[in-house]
């Protein structure tokens, strides 16, 4: 019973452990002078491989999203004589709650991983330690180009979702399932509201894209340096990610709901 | 500058523990300058440790480390970007990065520390390779490269700024005779032309014998014996001998600490 | 050469997410009408009772769409709601005498507003007062008044059996 509850405050222990350094970690990766000449490639190349490389599991994903809340909308809609409405309701869950939610687990399991997986390698073949050997801060050639190209994809990889997935919804809505064109955009015009739908799902998809990325190259860059360690750490990014994200989305959605 | 024959490098009595277990326990070793120093021991003994705290990647828990007689732990963050510059180190298996190819690996302390223009930095780099034979592997991709071809590419990264240390994490590991030899040879030589101070962490007794100017032999934390080569050869201690000449057993013994068996049979 | 076209993705990236961003604030939700203040006036009414009307509301005269209900308070004084209408400035010839009602879009749509125009000679001016207005239509006073409608059409006969 006391071993219990030992292990239990240990574990507590090492929990605000990890956080305070983790903490740290982001605070000295992002308060580095930035040299701004040598910083746009590193940044672009991250971009690339973060945010582009994403875009076709994100846009594909978001095409089936959107088609399956229009024809699952449309079925209920109907009862009520309100197919109308099925503009909004496809934009509406979007903008407010799939796009941003589904765009972050998503990224968290196709960009993060590879970024904790990368990084993980990294660190176990010795290239963190001889680039420190060599004075160059890993912290800011390796670490902060891959944090920074994660705050900015995932929004972009967002609104990119959001798009596509309001066009798949249009695809089944209007072409297929025959709901008046017109109405579709007029409807969901009046019931979006830039400030409060839109802009507030690009807000979460900031934050999300902050968690997300930063869990990934904490992970990495502490991961025991053998190929256990850097599976342990791959899964616990993925795990981590996609758990706070649907946290904070409950937290900032109420939030924002006022 | 310290003078000919002062040790650049002074360990004195070193203690260091990792997750409770003790790696270092009083280890005091003085490295001359401008001589390949060689350090052997046992696996498992801390050896890359050490290289690590030198270049003060960890700290000590007590102890003093100075390099030209200055104190490692009091530099600043200025002064130790400075220290690194001055010293070289090939990694066990190179550590080469990954995302580049044989150029860019080897041209990466240039672009990082130096403002060359471009064709300056090419020139340099195939000088470089060309001094550890691989000048015709420059294009190559870090994946296509062997064992042997890729620590020799790494030896050319960590020369190419022009150190005055040079610090070596088991070169000869899982090398065969050939590429080893190779290796030899070129330690010996770069410390030769380029005026080095050489550490060469190893547990390959005969080959580092072979150029190394002195030797220190580490064991549960400290210096079991030192000496020239021929020193060590010729030393009576049953640790010395047992180490020299590869017995598998001896003082330190080949079973893991346990009960003996006839008792565990019985349990 | 390499490096160039990768930094031309990324860019081609970056783009995409702006004219997404553009796209979804016009074409989702409608920003285009909420742009340009100056191309607006403000009148107000004041309601009774304004049901279910929201913030953003069309304003309609004859089912057209001349503006949006900018905002609702509760005027401290009277007591009744204050509607404050945002009406294109292109449509600046009301008449003073107008009349706002507040109407719902279908059976179970929601509430907006509809003006119908008086025959006053002088026009609405931005800040201008609509006087005569009519409330939204409440279920359950409409049930109510049905129920005491039907009371009151037994009592003759219960009088005459007296």
């Amino acid at each position: 019973m006391i071993s219990a509850i030992q292990s239990l405050g240990r574990m507590g222990i090492e929990f605000c452990d990890h956080v305070g350094r983790s903490g740290i970690f982001l605070l000295q990766t992002i308060f580095r002078q930035p040299k701004w000449r040598q910083a746009w490639p590193l940044l672009s190349t991250q971009l690339y491989r973060v945010g582009v490389l994403s875009l076709a599991i994100i846009l594909l994903s978001a095409l089936f999203i959107g088609m399956v809340v229009a024809l699952q909308g449309y079925n209920t809609l109907q009862k009520f004589g309100a197919e109308q409405e099925l503009g909004q309701l496809i934009a509406l869950s979007v903008v407010r709650e799939l796009g941003p939610v589904v765009s972050a687990l998503l990224f968290a399991g196709r960009a993060c991983s590879a970024l904790t997986a990368e990084i993980g390698l990294m660190r176990a073949t010795e290239q963190l330690s001889s680039m420190e050997m060599m004075a160059v801060d890993p912290l800011w050639r390796v670490v902060a180009p891959r944090l920074w190209a994660g705050f900015i994809a995932l929004p972009i990889l967002t609104i990119l979702f959001n798009v596509t997935a309001i066009f798949g919804g249009h695809l089944v809505g209007v072409d297929w399932l025959g709901v008046d064109g017109g109405s579709f955009w007029t409807n969901m015009q009046s019931a979006v509201s830039f400030q409060h739908d839109i802009l507030n799902g690009i807000i979460k998809s900031l934050v999300f894209g902050f968690i997300t990325t930063w869990i990934a190259v904490y992970q990495g860059f502490y991961s025991k340096p053998n190929s256990v360690g850097i599976s342990q750490a791959t899964t616990k990014t993925v795990v981590y990610s996609s758990l706070l994200v649907l946290a904070l989305d409950f937290v900032l959605t109420a939030v924002m709901m006022q | 500058m310290s003078e000919q024959g002062a040790p650049i490098i002074c360990i004195k009595d070193l203690h260091f523990s990792r997750e409770k277990k003790s790696v270092f326990a009083g280890l005091n070793i003085k490295v001359q300058q401008h001589k390949i120093t060689a350090i052997l021991g046992p696996s498992g003994t801390g050896k890359t440790t050490l290289l690590q705290l030198i270049g003060r990647q960890l700290l000590p828990d007590s102890g003093q480390i100075t390099v030209d007689a200055r104190d490692i732990a009091d530099l600043s963050r200025k002064q130790l970007f400075r220290l690194r510059r001055r010293m070289g180190v090939l990694f066990q298996g190179g550590a080469l990065f990954t995302d580049f190819n044989v150029y860019e690996n080897v041209a990466f302390p240039l672009r990082e520390h130096a403002r060359l223009p471009e064709d300056m930095v090419q020139d340099l780099v195939l000088m470089m390779l060309e001094a550890v034979g691989l000048r015709g592997a420059v294009n190559l991709r870090i994946d296509q490269l062997s064992g042997g071809m890729a620590r020799r590419v790494a030896l050319a990264r960590s020369v190419i700024l022009g150190p005055d240390i040079m610090m070596y994490d088991e070169p000869f590991t899982g090398q065969d005779p050939i590429a080893r030899g190779v290796l030899l040879s070129l330690i010996k030589q770069m410390n030769d032309a380029l005026n080095l101070t050489s550490i060469v962490i190893s547990h390959d007794v005969l080959e580092t014998a072979r150029i190394a100017d002195y030797v220190y032999l580490l064991a549960e934390g400290r210096v079991l014996a030192e000496g020239t080569p021929e020193q060590m050869f010729n030393d009576e201690s049953p640790l010395v001998k047992q180490f020299v000449q590869g017995n598998p057993d001896g003082p330190i013994s080949f079973h893991y600490p346990v009960k003996p068996f006839e008792e565990a049979l019985y349990d | 050469m390499r490096s160039k076209v990768i930094d031309f993705i990324v860019g081609l990236f970056m783009l995409a997410g702006l004219l997404g961003l553009l796209l979804l604030a016009f074409k989702v939700s409608g920003l285009t009408t909420m742009v340009g203040n100056g191309a607006f006036y403000s009148v107000s009414a004041e309601f009774d009772n304004i049901g279910d009307l929201k913030v953003r509301a069309p304003v309609s005269v004859s089912g057209v769409t001349v503006g949006r209900v900018q905002n609702i308070v509760l005027d401290p004084v009277s007591f009744r709601a204050k509607v404050i209408l945002q009406i294109k400035q292109h449509f600046d010839k009301f008449p003073k005498d107008t009349s706002a009602s507040i109407l719902t879009q279908g059976l179970l749509g929601s509430n907006y507003i509809s003006l119908t125009p008086g025959f006053d000679q002088t026009n609405l001016k931005s800040g201008g007062v609509i006087q005569t207005t009519h409330s939204a239509l409440i279920l359950e006073n409409i049930i109510g008044q049905l129920m005491f409608n039907l009371k009151n059409s037994d009592k003759p006969t219960d009088k005459k059996e007296e």
